[in-house]
């Protein structure tokens, strides 16, 4: 079988656990006498962009992608500009019958894509979240672990909080994310804001359709994969929660070669405990929790630390940390050092903080017989039994870690329990075996389904057979037909083709022909980018030139705009002086008219008073008209009485009837002030008398009795009236005389009663 | 002179568009005064012919139980014509009425092996697949239709051409045997009408594009439901090689040689693997193109024949 293996790096150059294990398969695979060409990127400078080189080593051919140019965009990560065209080329020339892939980042989902297009069976190993977190490890820029997939606002959030921190040089080159506490307090906020951003902006908008539209692409790419193999059932879980078809993904754990860790000696038992840390040491890896747990339990602990990170600032603190606690650091070591590393310490420490898939590391170490010591994160509950071979603490808990180190200090019988219980892990055989296992059912699969009328069976194989040939082995085949050819047409001469497809100096020229065509398709590409970009750049200077005049114009327009308006302004401003004047003068005789109208309210105030009053006065007038009336009908009753009593025939008699009467009354009067004044003598007489005896003062509250009755017959009315004709017939007076009926009910006595009384008086007085 | 017609149409699988292809057939047919015979050629083992059957009572429909591809059915169904005069017919042509008559007077003359109508691709009547011409450059034969690939003027009147395609041309039954019938070397397809129409015209015979006469091609083969792109495109590729070996005199050869050197060589710098598969598939079949007897007339010589002014 021809096997096609994509990686995103390679050994020796990269040196972390895909990359091992792409190697390590691969060898597997040419070991069992299988066509194997591994596919990876590389820098080299030295190179064209896309360059083919080819090394081979092992049994396989590695074939290295030059690739020196950084991706500018997320787009340009996700599909590398040339690379599936490269990818295509190769396989068209190589053919094989599956294409494996065991990462995509530096080649972009091209590789997927070209592979499809050529009709071969895709496999992809998820060694990581990248099919559904474009960030990889999934964890957010803040270091703290996601647990959404397929939400395009929450890989937003991520993108703007990424942006971020990337505006700041001084944190380098910082690798999955930074610890929100490493933080200047201003960029923590603004890292929190932009983790809990809620789209209300436009540039937040825009970034969520970006991200919207690249999750989808990658989305679609591993939807189109035919088969997903996942090293752990928790990835196979999580992939499957990101849209993948169940029955295309399968859990298919990882394998080591267990013959290289055989000779490692065996752990000690007694001494410093050593421990281990291998692998990569970037934050996410979670060597600080460690370090950091180490602190203050002494020298009767060990750590050694195998393996570097291109984060450098992160990097340095560490290694200070790790001097501080006696810790020591090793850096990067080969494939072929991994025995001694792993007799270097007693347990490996995994003290990661994001969901680590199914690492080597802790199958290379089960295979050399230590024990682990992990963080329960991701899967790592799959590879690690707790309290059999190793023991699960809650990750970042560093007095979690610390507690468990100090127990195996005090007593290091639980550690020998736990290594006891370690079992040797999964060979890369059997690994190697199973993966062959997927690749010929995928084969027997797509045979099975490609309809075969009779008619095409053996063209469709015959060509199939050819179509399946390496590059080599075709040119061959070709050169060794027209040789034959040749000889059967009887043309003499050897085949000047044959000659060259077989000549080491001609693949050369191939080689270089080919690199010479590819910088070829690399210029013309730059060259048709650099026409669109004069093309542009005429555009945006016609738009400059447009603009230049479309801004004249109406700068000019502006300007005579503004003229007038300063014209209006000024004729404005005088009106507004004009009106400022008019609104005074109006002000005064606003103030006039108020007096005036003050002055007016006054008077017809007065005019309203006076009406009452002279309005009440005809009232009066009325009430005394009738009064009058009454009286002058009662004086006709009276002397119509008068004469009947006195028999007055006339009015003269009448009248010299009153004039006697008139004569008796000063008689009777007079004999009245006399009787008074007699009375009144007595009075004083008998109140002399009597003194101040209870006789005494009785006559003289007698005498003071102020309703007169000590005084018959004389004196003032109640009303301080004299006593008059009326008062003389008081008893015949009319009961409906008004004033009478006020004065009884004691109504207090107005301007207008006072009228009254003066003009009753009046006609009183010419009745009389 | 009203001669009848044995049209035999090969299908395989797609009954609509056979019976679409009747229906048409028939109102030409009925045209004609019912005279002709239709022989359908089921490559689907029966299936497709019994629902024919149904439609079409008076067609003779032939069962192949093993699919053999286009040419062994027509093959098969010249064998059961009962007329001298044959009509090969593809299943996804529409005969336009009247098109057999001008076909059936163009082989009124003895040196004509076949008539052709204007095959119009799409029934564009610019698009004229039937107008084939070969041309002999640097050592290589190079088939050409003029009015698809350079838009060419299609002609106006009868012309010859370098052989009759084969979904849509009338022969007489015994030149075809005559000549030996479809060569299997071209299996699975293409090419096999070139290789009859050239061997008649080495044999003196000619092919004759008949304006007068119309047909629609429209275009919904079989072929691209059974077999990629890719795969269509590698038969036709390695046949024109194979129809070369097949029909290069012997003074050609050596120029021919030099060509497919340059051919492969070419290819294989430009590591452009397809030319390379094309040229493998053909050489494997190499010994059996040139066992074949070699003309003695180049195939430039022959080409001018076919040119000369009439």
């Amino acid at each position: 079988m021809r096997i096609a293996l994509v990686a995103h790096g390679f050994p020796p150059l990269e040196r972390t656990g895909v990359e091992n294990h792409v190697a390590d398969l691969a060898r597997e695979f040419a070991r069992r006498g299988h066509d194997v060409h591994v596919f990876v990127p590389r820098r080299q400078p030295r190179l064209s962009e896309l360059a083919l080189r080819l090394e081979a080593r092992d049994g396989y051919r590695v074939h290295w992608l030059a690739r020196n140019e950084p991706p500018r965009s997320a787009a340009a990560q996700l599909e590398v500009e040339g690379v599936e065209q490269a990818f295509a080329e190769w396989l068209e020339r190589e053919r094989p019958d599956i294409v494996h892939v065991h990462h995509v980042a530096k080649l972009g989902l091209g590789v997927l894509a070209a592979a499809r297009a050529a009709g071969m069976p895709v496999v992809f190993t998820a060694h990581d979240a990248f099919a559904f977190c474009h960030r990889v490890t999934h964890l957010r820029p803040d270091l703290a672990r996601c647990e959404r997939i397929g939400d395009a606002q929450a890989c937003a959030r991520c993108d703007l909080a990424a942006a971020e921190l990337n505006r700041h040089r001084e944190l380098g080159d910082y690798h999955a994310g930074m610890f929100p506490a490493d933080l200047e307090p201003a960029v923590r906020k603004r890292l929190a804001a932009a983790l809990g951003d809620d789209f209300a902006s436009r540039k937040a908008r825009t970034v969520l359709d970006e991200r919207r539209a690249l999750d989808e692409r990658r989305f679609a790419a591993f939807r189109e994969v035919d088969l997903v193999l996942s090293p752990s059932a928790f990835y196979a879980d999580e992939l499957v929660r990101a849209g993948l078809a169940r029955e295309r993904v399968v859990h298919e754990p990882i394998g080591i070669d267990v013959a290289a860790l055989a000779s490692v000696e065996p752990a000690r038992t007694s001494g410093a405990l050593r421990l281990g840390f291998v692998g990569g040491t970037s934050k996410h890896k979670g060597l600080h929790v460690l370090l950091a747990a180490l602190d203050g339990l002494g020298p009767r602990i060990k750590l050694a630390i195998w393996g570097s990170t291109s984060d450098l600032r992160w990097e340095a603190r560490l290694r200070t940390h790790a001097a501080d606690v006696d810790a020591t650091w090793h850096g990067g070591f080969d494939a072929g050092e991994r025995a001694r590393v792993f007799a270097s310490f007693d347990v490996l420490c995994v003290p990661s903080i994001w969901d680590e898939n199914a690492p080597l590391v802790i199958r290379e170490s089960f295979a050399a017989g230590r024990p682990v010591l992990a963080s329960r994160v991701g899967a790592l509950a799959e590879s690690v039994r707790d309290g059999v071979d190793g023991v699960l603490v809650a990750p970042g808990d560093v007095a979690a870690w610390r507690e468990v180190l100090a127990g195996w200090i005090r007593d290091r019988a639980p550690l020998e329990a736990l290594r006891a219980g370690v079992r040797a892990p999964r060979t890369l055989a059997d690994e190697a075996t199973a993966t062959l296992g997927h690749y010929q059912s995928l084969l027997a699969a797509r045979r099975e389904s490609v309809p075969a009328p009779a008619s095409l069976v053996a063209f469709r194989a015959e060509h199939a057979a050819i179509a399946s040939e390496s590059f080599e082995a075709l040119t061959e085949r070709v050169a060794r037909g027209l040789e034959r050819f040749r000889a059967h047409v009887g043309v003499g001469g050897a085949s000047g083709f044959a000659a060259s497809v077989r000549s080491s100096a001609a693949r050369d020229v191939l080689d270089r022909a080919r690199d010479a065509r590819r910088e070829r398709q690399w210029l013309a590409r730059s060259l048709e980018r650099r026409k669109e970009a004069r093309d542009e750049v005429a555009r945006l200077a016609r738009a400059q030139r447009e603009l230049a005049e479309r801004f004249r114009v109406e700068h000019a327009a502006l300007v005579a705009e503004r003229d007038a308006l300063a014209t209006a302004k000024s004729a404005a401003d005088l009106e507004l002086a004009r009106l400022v004047a008019h609104a005074e003068e109006l002000k005064t005789e606003v103030a006039r008219a108020g007096e005036a109208h003050a002055t007016a309210t006054a008077a017809l105030a007065e005019c309203q008073d006076a009406n009452r009053r002279i309005q009440e006065l005809v009232r009066v007038a009325v009430i005394d008209r009738q009064r009058v009336g009454d009286h002058v009908a009662w004086l006709e009753r009276s002397l119509r009485e008068l004469a009947r009593d006195t028999g007055a025939a006339s009015d003269g008699e009448l009248a010299d009837e009153i004039a006697a009467a008139r004569v008796r009354l000063a008689d009777w009067r007079g004999e009245l002030e006399w009787r008074r004044a007699e009375m009144r003598a007595a009075l004083d007489d008998r109140i002399g008398l009597f003194g101040k005896g209870a006789l005494g003062e009785r006559l003289e509250r007698w005498r003071a009795r102020p309703d007169g009755a000590d005084v018959p017959g004389g004196g003032t009315d109640t009303h301080g009236r004299l006593g008059d004709v009326a008062g003389a017939h008081g008893a015949a007076a009319p009961r409906s005389d008004p004033d009478a009926t006020r004065g009884d009910a004691g109504a207090p006595r107005g301007k207008a009663d006072a009228t009254r009384d003066s003009a009753t008086r009046d006609k009183r007085g010419r009745a009389r | 002179m009203n001669s009848p017609i044995s049209i035999v149409v090969p299908a395989y699988g797609d009954p609509e568009l056979a019976l679409r292809t009747l229906v048409a057939l028939q109102l030409e047919l009925n045209a004609r005064g019912g005279i002709d015979e239709v022989v359908v050629v089921d490559d689907g083992g029966g299936e497709l012919a019994a629902r024919l059957a149904e439609r079409f009572p008076k067609a003779r429909c032939v069962a192949r139980t093993t699919n053999g591809g286009f040419a062994r059915a027509l093959t098969n169904g010249i064998e059961v014509a009962k007329h001298a005069l044959v009509r090969a017919l593809n299943s996804d042509v529409l005969v336009r009425v009247g098109a057999l008559a001008p076909l059936v007077e163009a082989l009124e003359d003895p040196s004509v092996f076949a008539a052709v109508p204007r095959v119009l691709l799409g029934g564009d009547e610019r698009r004229v697949e039937s107008w084939v011409e070969f041309a002999c450059e640097d050592g290589r034969v190079r088939f050409d239709q003029p009015s698809l690939t350079r838009r060419a003027r299609a002609p106006r009147r009868d012309v010859d051409v370098a052989f009759p395609v084969g979904g849509a041309c009338l022969f007489r039954k015994r030149d075809f045997a005559e000549l030996g019938g479809f060569d299997p070397l071209f299996e699975p397809f293409y090419f096999e009408d070139a290789d009859l129409g050239w061997r008649a015209w080495r044999a003196g015979k000619r092919t004759r594009l008949v304006v007068a006469s119309s047909v629609e091609h429209r275009h919904r083969g079989t072929i691209g439901k059974v077999a990629s792109e890719r795969l269509v495109r590698a038969a036709i590729e390695r046949n024109t090689w194979l129809f070369q070996w097949k029909h290069l005199a012997a003074s050609d050869l050596a120029a021919h040689v030099a060509a497919l050197e340059h051919e492969a060589l070419d290819a294989w710098l430009s590591e452009d693997r397809e030319r390379l598969e094309w040229l493998a598939l053909a050489l494997e079949r190499a010994e059996a193109a040139l066992a074949a007897p070699r003309p003695v007339e180049s195939f430039a010589s022959t080409l001018a024949r076919l040119r000369a002014p009439e």
